[in-house]
């Protein structure tokens, strides 16, 4: 059973972490995007648009292969190791949470926009309104972020290397027990996994239903 | 007299890839308290020209001296801004509370809660929205949803409040209720008003100054009388309501009397009108005859002792009932309206296809540049 604590703490840890870097990205990259005009700025959305289809196994081949003993960072020793597991979550995370902030910026009235400017609001006040603003999509931003996350596997077993008792994650651990015929070590870990999703989701739409009236 | 606490000198704006459409303001000066009503037909640049003068649009050229200091670069641009209030077109409102959308501008230069409260709270009561001021503002109605946008701007005690059609979507009854409102607090407030709108009705309330704007160019402005009885050209004239508006030539001036000959197709009757009192000032003008100073007439009569007068025949073509008057159209080569009261329109027994003889004064007729 200690074993299973130590699970759902690396799962909690390293998609909570990777979920923290890409929404401190993701949400100020997203608005700065959406408020912006720039050449090619259509393009760009496209491209990470793309990016919320990225395939995590192909995301945790790139990040194997950087930072593989003989690739361009493998001086850092980062292979099979937690930190390799947060990056590839975080640029697993990071295109869903820009391009749902992007999304739900653009969704906002340019009259409301010119309006803040109008009332007198510095660029960073700008900022801060229109977060406000698109809050509630902003939210949904941060769940689908995390749904990518908690629920992939590719990726984490790529670079985490499925350590037992270190980089070993819930969704790691129901393929390995599964594959060992533990079927019912594989049934519990999916029903924390399910069980932890909800919880987590539950919290954030309540605190998104909260800005509805 | 005071100095002014806006002057724009030649102010144009285009926009990107577009030929049709370009503002050009040379000169504008708005006094404090100042109330400037911008009038023009839909399309004229009049929403182009507020959010260029209110820097919402950077103007392709131009200067804006905002209390005797140019404006220019981005910290002016702020300090202008927070000086000034604009009411858009439409209703934009935060997603928040009613108290919260009118306090967001005090929130902005940096006021802490309490005092914002004890404002908030004043200048909802003054507009009559006190009962909403914990509401979400986008559940307010359109009424509701103006006097917040009006409240938030005006809390801000602005020199100058920019208002683009402010009562432009509004049912009768709200709209009248909203300017009554609106007046005490504005006259009271001293800000200076520039604001636009195509209701003429709701400028000769709000406005002491008229500006018609034309195609991006403000072709006539003055008080309510120089415009709307004076028109300068014949755009003006249509846009503000002149009927009658006809094609002419200057063909004698004599003693105050000018003889204009019609060029379009009047019948016999009335090639040439006179006109008593106006000095054209060209040869080609157009002729304005408002529809109540023709005087239908059935009796022949009557027109022998009114020899100064111009004599028409024509025939009803159409009788259109309105409340209290009537609009008849007249076909007398050319067609004619003329404003009759329903009393008349009876006791005349006018109706399609009956002749009549028509009398207009020629100290009525106005003579327009072409």
């Amino acid at each position: 059973m200690s074993d299973l604590f130590t699970i759902i703490k690396a799962s909690l840890q390293v998609s909570g972490i990777s979920l923290l870097i890409a929404g401190l990205i993701g949400i100020p990259a997203g608005i700065i995007i959406g408020l912006s005009s720039f050449r090619g700025k259509k393009w760009f959305i496209a491209l990470v648009n793309t990016g919320m289809g990225l395939p995590p196994v192909l995301v945790g081949l790139v990040v194997a292969l950087l930072l593989w003993r003989s690739g361009p960072f493998g001086f850092m020793g980062l292979l099979y190791s937690k930190t390799a597991m947060v990056i590839a979550q975080t640029i697993i995370a990071l295109p869903l949470i820009t391009a749902f902030t992007i999304a739900g910026i653009q969704r906002i009235e340019p009259e409301l926009i010119r309006q803040t400017i109008a009332l007198g609001a510095t660029k960073l006040q700008l900022f801060r309104i229109v977060f406000q603003e698109a809050r509630l999509t902003i939210l949904v931003a941060v769940m689908a972020g995390f749904g990518s996350i908690i629920s992939e596997v590719g990726a984490v077993m790529m670079v985490g290397g499925n350590i037992k008792g270190d980089t070993v994650v819930l969704t790691t651990g129901i393929m390995q027990e599964t594959r060992m015929g533990n079927f019912e070590n594989a049934l519990w870990m999916g029903a924390v996994l399910l069980a932890l999703s909800f919880a987590i989701n539950l919290s954030l739409t309540l605190i998104q239903q909260k800005g509805i009236k | 007299m005071t100095s002014s606490v806006l002057s724009v000198r030649d102010l144009s704006f285009a926009y990107n890839g577009s030929d049709n459409f370009s503002l050009s303001i040379p000169n504008f000066d708005l006094y404090p308290g100042e109330k400037v009503a911008i009038i023009g037909p839909n399309g004229a640049g009049k929403t182009t020209f507020l959010q260029a003068i209110s820097l919402l649009l950077k103007p392709t050229t131009g200067t804006i001296i905002f209390d005797t200091k140019e404006i220019r670069n981005q910290e002016d641009t702020l300090g202008y801004h927070r000086s000034t209030a604009f009411i858009p077109q439409k209703p934009v409102l935060y997603n928040r509370s009613v108290k919260e959308n009118v306090g967001i501008g005090l929130k902005i230069r940096g006021m802490k809660n309490p005092e914002t409260e004890e404002r908030v709270f004043d200048m909802l009561k003054k507009f009559g929205i006190g009962h909403l001021a914990n509401r979400n503002a986008l559940s307010v109605s359109g009424g509701e949803a103006r006097r917040i946008m009006l409240a938030r701007g005006l809390i801000l005690n602005p020199r100058i409040i920019w208002m683009d059609e402010p009562f432009g979507d509004l049912d009768e009854t709200v709209r009248r209720e909203l300017i009554e409102d609106l007046i005490p607090i504005l006259s009271q407030s001293g800000c200076a008003t520039v604001f636009v709108t195509h209701n003429q009705d709701e400028t000769y309330q709000l406005a002491d100054k008229f500006m018609v704007m034309v195609k991006g160019e403000i072709v006539q402005s003055g008080n309510g009388h120089e415009v709307f009885a004076n028109p300068v050209s014949q755009e003006v004239a249509e846009f503000i309501g002149i009927k009658n508006i006809i094609p002419g030539r200057v063909v004698k001036t004599e003693n105050d009397i000018v003889s204009v000959a019609l060029t379009s197709g009047i019948n016999q009757s009335a090639k040439i009108l006179l006109v008593a009192g106006q000095k054209p000032h060209a040869e080609n003008v157009v002729v304005c005859i408002p529809p109540e100073s023709i005087v239908i007439v059935s009796d022949e009569k009557e027109s022998i002792h009114l020899s100064s007068r111009n004599a028409l025949e024509g025939t009803i073509e159409r009788v259109i009932p309105g409340r209290y008057f009537a609009w008849v159209e007249i076909d007398c080569g050319v067609s004619l309206t003329v404003s009759v009261t329903n009393e008349s329109v009876k006791e005349l027994g006018l109706s399609r296809g009956k002749p009549v003889r028509l009398l207009i004064k020629s100290t009525a007729i106005k003579l327009l540049e072409k």
